[in-house]
């Protein structure tokens, strides 16, 4: 897919492929294009070249058949404050067709799912942001379609209520529903997602599950933590040559990348030579925050 | 399609209901005209009455227009609202028909703009004012009212499309509506203006409307102010949906 704004080229040929019944996470910094991405999707924005299918449908040739296969939850809690949470859902139940009695009682499952009971007869407007999100995507859910876009379901939420949803996110995957979700944050998508597509500056740099990313940015790395911390520098420097090392001095660690446990025994060869008493050594596989600054570091 | 009728009825019940839950917007429609209605009354009704402009006949028409500008002005509010909280795009992306969200903005505002008109007319009846033209008038003076309140909904929800803010937008609404109001015959008669401004006081659209409405009501040539003022609540009417389609179809 091909989007431009003016002179600003969001999306530069970004191309995936989401198979039925998988979670794929569109993970990129700020401005990525990866909500361009969704609204071309979601039919929303029309393509300046490229295609893209949904359901089977051209998002540019039968945009009808696509929104009757999706239903999309936008980056803010699009709602009406004046009405109460199950108002709200009865409202989009009967836009989705549903006679006034089943969108009644469509509402009333879907609060109660969401734990939103209590609050259903409530104004939204008196909603905290975690209720907001959770009854934001309980409007995405009234009829239920094949596949559903959440463009950062969790942005501005706390801990709690972000691993609420997350709760709620994995549900929808066990009950079959293909989910495009984007995302900022790493461990989200590490934690949603079959499958990661990283995307910046409107393309993609790369694609495959959490495993097989981490996998990608090299072997394990070895990290130490020297009791000593006043002797971290002299730890960086007697490893230097054996690769790039991280000084991380808040959490008082060295980081060596790609490190197999054979390198292991000559790094702590090296430094029992030198005296330097180890408190905590270990191998560790990277975390998709090395991953992540390794693609799309050189670029933003 | 079924879905555009009953997605725009359904999103039409949604605009009158967030009007209803909206306590100033209740009042802009009740009590602002009214509030008019009764100030320029104490005001300026002895020194009319003296120069033979019948206030308690000719003012309601007035107020009439005001206030379907002032229910075209919630619409600035509420499509901005709708844009900028995502409720829109929510919207769109809903098997409902491209034009439903914008017929329901239409149909809440014009019920809004309704319990206005008859408001005022009820108490401008209740003064003193008389359809000395007839009772046959009355729907047609309610159907002149309404088509001009559609006209200014349109026109008022494009600014509502662009602007940057709810309260923005209502802001920006307010700007035409002075000019437009002050210099029509709506509070004075034609001859009370410079010269120079006397074309613009008879022609512009807020003028043209309310000598239809006064025509309506026994003050005027019902036959060539009637068709004018439906003119150009239609004319301006399709300027703006031209504008709407242009500003929403997919880019």
């Amino acid at each position: 897919m091909v989007k431009r704004f003016g002179d600003h080229t969001a999306l530069d040929g970004v191309s995936f492929e989401v198979d039925t019944g998988e979670v794929v996470g569109l993970l990129g910094p700020n401005g990525a294009g990866k909500t361009t991405a969704i609204n071309v999707l979601s039919t929303l924005l029309r393509p300046d070249g490229g295609t893209a299918h949904v359901a089977g449908h051209d998002v540019v040739g039968d945009p009808d058949a696509v929104r009757r296969s999706i239903s999309l939850t936008g980056q803010f809690a699009a709602l009406d404050d004046v009405l109460t949470g199950y108002e709200n859902l009865v409202l989009f139940g009967r836009l989705r067709e549903l006679s006034r009695s089943e969108a009644r009682q469509r509402a009333t499952e879907l609060l109660a799912r969401f734990s939103l009971s209590d609050a259903g007869d409530q104004a939204v407007s008196t909603y905290s942001g975690g209720m907001r999100r959770r009854l934001d995507l309980a409007a995405s859910l009234v009829v239920p379609t094949p596949v559903l876009f959440l463009d950062e379901p969790t942005t501005g939420l706390d801990p709690r209520s972000r691993s609420e949803l997350w709760g709620v996110v994995r549900e929808l995957r066990n009950d079959g529903l293909t989910v495009v979700l984007t995302t900022q944050y790493l461990e989200e998508a590490d934690q949603l997602a079959d499958r990661i597509v990283v995307i910046d500056r409107g393309s993609v740099v790369a694609e495959g599950t959490p495993d097989e990313l981490k996998e990608r940015a090299g072997g394990q790395a070895c990290v130490v933590s020297p009791v000593d911390l006043g002797r971290l520098d002299e730890v960086a420097s007697l490893l230097d040559d054996l690769g790039e090392v991280v000084i991380d001095h808040d959490l008082g660690t060295v980081t060596l990348p790609d490190t197999g446990p054979a390198r292991l025994t000559s790094v702590l060869g090296r430094l029992g030579e030198h005296g330097i008493e180890v408190a905590d050594v270990s191998l560790r596989r990277p975390t998709l925050d090395e991953v992540f600054l390794q693609l799309t570091g050189a670029s933003s | 399609m079924t879905t555009i009728v009953s997605g725009s009825g359904l999103l039409g019940a949604r605009a009158i209901e967030l009007s209803r839950r909206n306590p100033g917007s209740v009042l802009g429609a009740i009590l602002f005209p009214l509030l008019f209605f009764a100030l320029f009354n104490i005001v300026l009704r002895r020194i009319m009455d003296a120069r033979d402009f019948d206030y308690v006949q000719l003012l309601p028409s007035t107020i009439v227009v005001q206030a379907m500008l002032f229910a075209g002005m919630s619409s600035a509010y509420y499509v901005a609202s709708d844009r900028l909280s995502g409720v829109s795009d929510r919207l769109r992306s809903l098997p409902i028909g491209r034009a439903a969200p914008a017929i329901g903005r239409a149909l809440g505002d014009l019920t809004r703009a309704a319990v206005s008109l008859f408001v005022v007319l009820a108490v401008g009846v209740a003064v003193g004012m008389r359809f000395d033209a007839g009772l046959v008038w009355v729907p047609v003076f309610v159907g002149v009212g309404l088509a001009f309140a559609l006209a200014i909904s349109l026109g008022m929800g494009l600014i509502g499309q662009v602007a940057s803010s709810p309260e923005g937008a209502v802001s920006i609404a307010s700007i035409p509506y002075l000019p437009l109001i002050m210099l029509s015959t709506g509070f004075a008669p034609v001859e009370d203006f410079p010269d120079w401004l006397e074309p613009f006081v008879r022609n512009q659209p807020v003028a043209v409307v309310i000598d239809a409405l006064r025509a309506l009501a026994g003050d005027g040539d019902i036959g060539s102010t009637v068709p004018a003022a439906l003119l150009w609540s239609a004319g301006l009417s399709v300027v703006f949906i031209a504008i709407r389609v242009r500003v929403e179809s997919p880019r």
